[in-house]
């Protein structure tokens, strides 16, 4: 059963989405993304596909499944979906509640993604189940800063920002630890809020 | 360190119209000879979300944190500077100026904290 004020938020989100995130920030961040998802292998899980705007940054040929909370969202991804040159298939689904098996993953890929989750460690502990073990977690996401003055603003900022869309001050390399994965690497792509974050799935 | 010509033309942008905006609105409603601690209270009180909504304006043509941040901060600092003290026919070209020192801290600090972590 999904989270229907967080489906909801982001419902409501959709119809803006490709206007605010389509053009300036795809642009900047297009070779990144494109060099994150380089190493996709094996069957993978992707969450969560928003409009589908990363899809054009996923090498050819691989085998994703692809899961959001909004059914919005992925109305307006399935087009881009469709037109994978590769095997995609994209779910209705809420990260807290999947229904996949267990170990039924090689890699899971997230982008900007766990700022929106309400319930994070429970999220990537749902992710740590669905992958095999030795399964490798990759995210892209924006955090909070360590560096004054940007983690007083992003503090200060965050209690609006979380009503309109995305906390802006999670310490998500914590999560990740704290959902029971190995953290490997940490890079840090903008400042230290935005960054890359490699962990894997502990064998059982 | 960006290097894309269009993108540091958009930083500089974003921060300049949002550090003179924010320095303006601050001269505006704070007189120049009030205390200055309480004027750079209030400067900071309007530079915040003047900076929060130029990052927001910018950010679908130049990026998100990137543009978002530096534009932040230039709004909120030129806010609590010209509420320090001010001239009225300096305050958007002081804001202007904040605003490109901030872009540049925010350069220096990427360079500094961009790349491999552990």
């Amino acid at each position: 059963m999904a989270d229907s004020k967080t489906q909801a938020k982001w419902d409501a989100a959709a119809a803006s989405f490709d206007l605010m995130g389509g053009f300036g920030p795809e642009k900047r961040w297009k070779a990144r993304k494109e060099e994150f998802f380089s190493s996709m292998g094996g069957k993978i899980l992707f969450l969560a596909v928003g409009t589908g705007l990363d899809i054009q940054c996923f090498p050819a040929g691989k085998d994703i499944t692809g899961i959001d909370i909004s059914p919005k969202m992925l109305e307006k991804a399935m087009p881009r979906v469709e037109h994978y040159p590769g095997q995609m298939t994209a779910r209705l689904m809420d990260v807290h509640d999947m229904d996949f098996e267990d170990n039924a993953f090689d890699q899971v890929f997230t982008s900007c993604t766990f700022c929106s989750v309400p319930d994070p460690v429970k999220g990537l502990a749902g992710l740590r189940r669905v992958l095999k073990p030795g399964g490798t977690l990759k995210m892209f996401e924006h955090t909070g800063s360590t560096c004054f003055p940007f983690s007083v603003m992003l503090d200060l900022v965050n209690p609006l920002c979380r009503h309109l869309g995305p906390d802006i001050n999670r310490d998500t390399v914590a999560n990740v630890r704290a959902a029971g994965f190995e953290v490997g690497k940490v890079t840090n792509v903008y400042l230290d809020v935005v960054k890359f974050i490699e962990a894997v799935a502990p064998a059982a | 360190m960006e290097r894309r010509v269009y993108f540091i033309f958009g930083d500089v942008l974003a921060c300049v119209v949002t550090g003179a905006v924010a320095a303006w609105l601050t001269g505006l409603v704070v007189p120049a000879d009030w205390f200055a601690l309480v004027g750079m209270i209030i400067g900071m009180a309007i530079g915040m979300p003047v900076g929060m909504i130029g990052g927001f304006l910018f950010s679908p043509f130049f990026g998100a944190f990137e543009v978002m941040l530096p534009a932040a901060l230039s709004g909120m600092i030129a806010g609590m500077v010209v509420g320090m003290g001010h001239t009225m026919d300096s305050t958007a070209f002081t804001g202007a100026v904040i605003g490109v020192g901030c872009l540049v801290f925010c350069y220096l600090l990427q360079a500094r904290l961009q790349g491999e972590v552990y």
